[in-house]
């Protein structure tokens, strides 16, 4: 541990010199200033709200507040944080493996969202101390987030290893499937049964059930869980990082993947090239199992055409982190070999927008069948149009975003699209023509069409606009897009 | 040669590695004496870097052993560590610190005092033509800039055995000499250096002993003596061996 003291500085010193050097401050600023808003506004209702239950036995609030600040701590994990001092690096260095799994454990706090994290999980487990056993209630539940934080280091080191992360992928299908047949079959007969296991579920009842305890025996078996799941959450932290380390790394894996499709023109091979990296985002998972759901929803519910095209306009937001930062992926060798190539700014955009759309369009379709099947013909041709106009708004605004404001994306993490107001503002606008269509569709005027038609055609004009603007300003701004990317 | 109380410095036997179908290193044997400058030749993607990976325990193999210094090369051998110096392809250096910073934070980590570890520093940056970008940020120094960092380092904590991954990539001649130099020194001091590099000329005046890998086997381990003997140049028994590659029909470049 006293390897880990010695390098930490020095991570620390380089945590800083790049985050100034690739404008991370400016992206800090606004999540601390955005989030602390948000707890400051919300946390003290809830906090003494769940202090008077916790004192009377409840725990309902205090179950959902420690499921949210799990969540808060996926996504302070999911946050590419790409360290300076990498423990791939430092192997080499007689450094002992616990050693390299500190320094990887202390540096997730290097970040001021990690910080936020804490300070907002402390004071959320401070209702803790009005219940029956504040002390072994408060424990309890640190060693929670505990193990919340080593689950979520688990599974992004084995998303990390090229042979672990098909086993993982191939076991979170079966699981999602499972979770889904079982969630439809008490979907069709009873409701509440499903909500009420759900609840069940929660593996924070673990927590508050020790806090509430009405004896002390009543608190062995929700400790011992928690100590066994612990010890299980350990083991495989310390197995998936000597994975990560020595197994077959993403970079050797990479270089064998192969494109799903092929591409036809000039510009085919660079879109493979995309599409290959383009499908290392998490993001575009993460909508596949919305659209998955949404499309086993329908087989069971009649879903109306509006929550259908509400569900189009969530994936295509889905993704909106990804069209932001369509050049995350890329880096700075990457783009000097752009700028050896013979192609344009638009060009190479375009490569990777036909790149992002063909990995989109196959969810999209598989919404827009479900609706076709339940809706008719008529329906479908209303769907594609809402499909349509979203997918190229998002493109069209992601486009300048990406060349204004790029930001480094890691492979198999999920994408970066910048601070919390410019991925609002950039959801908004990139939703507004589809919104814009779904309302009109519902309306009984005359002009309906023509209004359509206008939105139409003002987005795809937008969408050529901004591929001739970024791609020109792409050109006149590689050394600072190089720059931002390091 | 080495005896049983002087063993070799570096003995492998049997070296296998497999990145799922494919096999990187089939069933490597190598022995390197002390205090000799081994070079490990082959084409690109023969798996020289795999190889050195291996030997140093950056790499678990799939099937062999080997020994360095005596001590059985495991990924989690520390002692072995501090024994041998690395040099690896990719300089493996952390982009956001200095170069000094770099020199710093390895010589604390091989256990060096803060004082110790500036002097050795000095000294090596000197002889590399370094001292001037010291406070570079190695994200921005330039190729052969972080090539001699990475070499600093992998000398700093002054090991037995040395294993450089393409040292003379992208070093300026006068700092090649120097390197040079420094290497023959080292090695009549009992130092041992394993190096990989494709500049024959620079292996035929600097190494004792080379092997040849060619798609993962070594097809050939000679003394560079036996060379001269024989009369027959590095690059006539390279080419014998590892063949040269088909130079096709080019005509069509320089016509437009």
């Amino acid at each position: 541990m006293a390897r880990t003291s010695l390098i930490f500085p020095y991570q620390w010193r380089a945590f800083w010199r790049r985050a100034l050097r690739t404008g991370r401050v400016k992206f800090y600023i606004s999540v601390l200033v955005m989030l602390g808003w948000v707890t400051a506004g919300a946390l003290p209702d809830r906090l003494s709200r769940a202090a008077s239950e916790l004192a009377v036995g409840q725990t309902a609030t205090m179950d959902r507040s420690l499921l949210v600040i799990c969540l808060l701590w996926v996504v302070v994990l999911g946050e590419n944080l790409n360290v300076s001092l990498s423990s791939d690096r430092l192997r080499r260095f007689p450094i002992d493996q616990r050693s390299l799994v500190a320094l990887k454990l202390s540096s997730l706090f290097l970040s001021p969202i990690a910080w936020l994290a804490t300070i907002v999980s402390l004071l959320a487990l401070s209702p803790f101390l009005s219940a029956r056993h504040p002390l072994l209630g408060s424990l309890t539940a640190l060693f929670f987030l505990a193990l919340t934080i080593g689950v979520g280091v688990t599974a992004s080191q084995l998303l990390e290893v090229a042979r672990r992360r098909n086993r993982l992928r191939v076991a979170v299908a079966a699981v999602g499937v499972t979770a889904l047949t079982f969630a439809l079959t008490f979907l069709q007969h009873d409701a509440s049964s499903l909500t009420a296991s759900l609840t069940a579920a929660n593996p924070a009842i673990l927590v508050t059930t020790v806090a509430v305890a009405s004896t002390p025996a009543a608190t062995v078996f929700p400790v011992a869980t928690l100590l066994v799941a612990g010890s299980i959450v350990w083991s495989l932290l310390l197995w998936s990082f000597a994975r990560s380390l020595y197994d077959e790394t993403t970079e050797r894996a990479a270089r064998r993947e192969t494109s799903i499709a092929w591409f036809p023109g000039r510009l085919g091979p660079l879109v493979q090239k995309e599409e290959r990296s383009v499908r290392t985002v998490l993001d575009l998972w993460m909508g596949l199992l919305l659209v998955s759901m949404a499309a086993a929803l329908s087989l069971s519910v009649s879903l109306s055409s509006t929550a259908r095209q509400a569900v189009l306009v969530i994936v295509c937001a889905l993704i909106a982190n990804l069209t932001l930062n369509c050049l995350g992926l890329d880096r700075p060798t990457g783009l000097t070999r752009y700028r050896i190539l013979p192609i344009r700014g638009k060009d190479l955009l375009l490569a990777k927008n036909v790149a992002v759309t063909a990995l989109v369009a196959p969810q999209l379709m598989l919404l827009l069948a479900t609706g076709a099947w339940q809706s008719g013909v008529v329906q479908l041709g209303g769907d594609v149009v809402v499909a349509t106009v979203l997918l190229l708004a998002h493109l069209a605004w992601g486009n300048l975003v990406s060349v204004f404001e790029p930001r480094r994306t890691e492979p198999h993490r999920f994408a970066s699209g910048g601070d919390p107001v410019t991925v609002m503002m950039s959801v908004l606008i990139g939703s507004a023509p589809g919104v814009g269509v779904i309302v009109l569709h519902r309306s009984d005027s005359p002009a309906t069409t023509l209004s359509i038609a206008a939105i139409v055609v003002v987005t795809m004009a937008a969408y050529y606009g901004s591929l001739q603007y970024a791609g020109r300003s792409f050109e006149r701004r590689i050394e600072f897009i190089s720059r931002r990317l390091t | 040669m080495p005896t049983d109380s002087e063993p070799w410095a570096i003995d492998a036997r049997g070296l296998t590695k497999t990145f799922g179908k494919v096999s990187a290193v089939r069933g490597v044997t190598l022995q390197v004496p002390t205090g000799t400058i081994f070079a490990f030749l082959g084409p690109n993607g023969s798996g020289k870097s795999t190889t050195v990976k291996l030997l140093t325990g950056l790499l678990k193999p799939t099937a062999g052993e080997a020994r360095v210094s005596g001590r059985v090369v495991s990924v989690e051998d520390l002692e072995l560590r501090r024994e041998i110096g690395i040099l690896p392809e990719d300089d493996a250096l952390f982009p956001d610190l200095t170069i000094w910073e770099h020199l710093e934070l390895c010589g604390r980590l091989y256990g060096l005092s803060r004082h110790e570890t500036a002097a050795r520093a000095v000294q090596l940056l000197r002889h590399l033509d370094l001292e001037q970008g010291r406070t570079t940020v190695v994200e921005k120094a330039s190729f052969g800039m972080r090539k001699k960092c990475a070499l600093a380092m992998a000398l700093l904590h002054n090991p037995r055995v040395l294993f450089l991954d393409e040292p003379f990539e992208g070093i300026d001649p006068g700092s090649s000499r120097n390197i040079k130099d420094l290497l023959l020194a080292l090695a009549e001091r009992g130092v041992t250096v394993f190096l990989t590099s494709h500049i024959l000329e620079i292996v035929e005046r600097l190494a004792k002993r080379f092997a040849l890998i060619v798609k993962g086997e070594v097809v050939c381990c000679h003394s560079v003596s036996d060379l001269e003997r024989d009369g027959t140049t590095l690059e006539q028994l390279y080419l014998r061996y590892a063949g040269k590659p088909e130079a096709g029909n080019l005509v069509w470049l320089g016509h437009r």
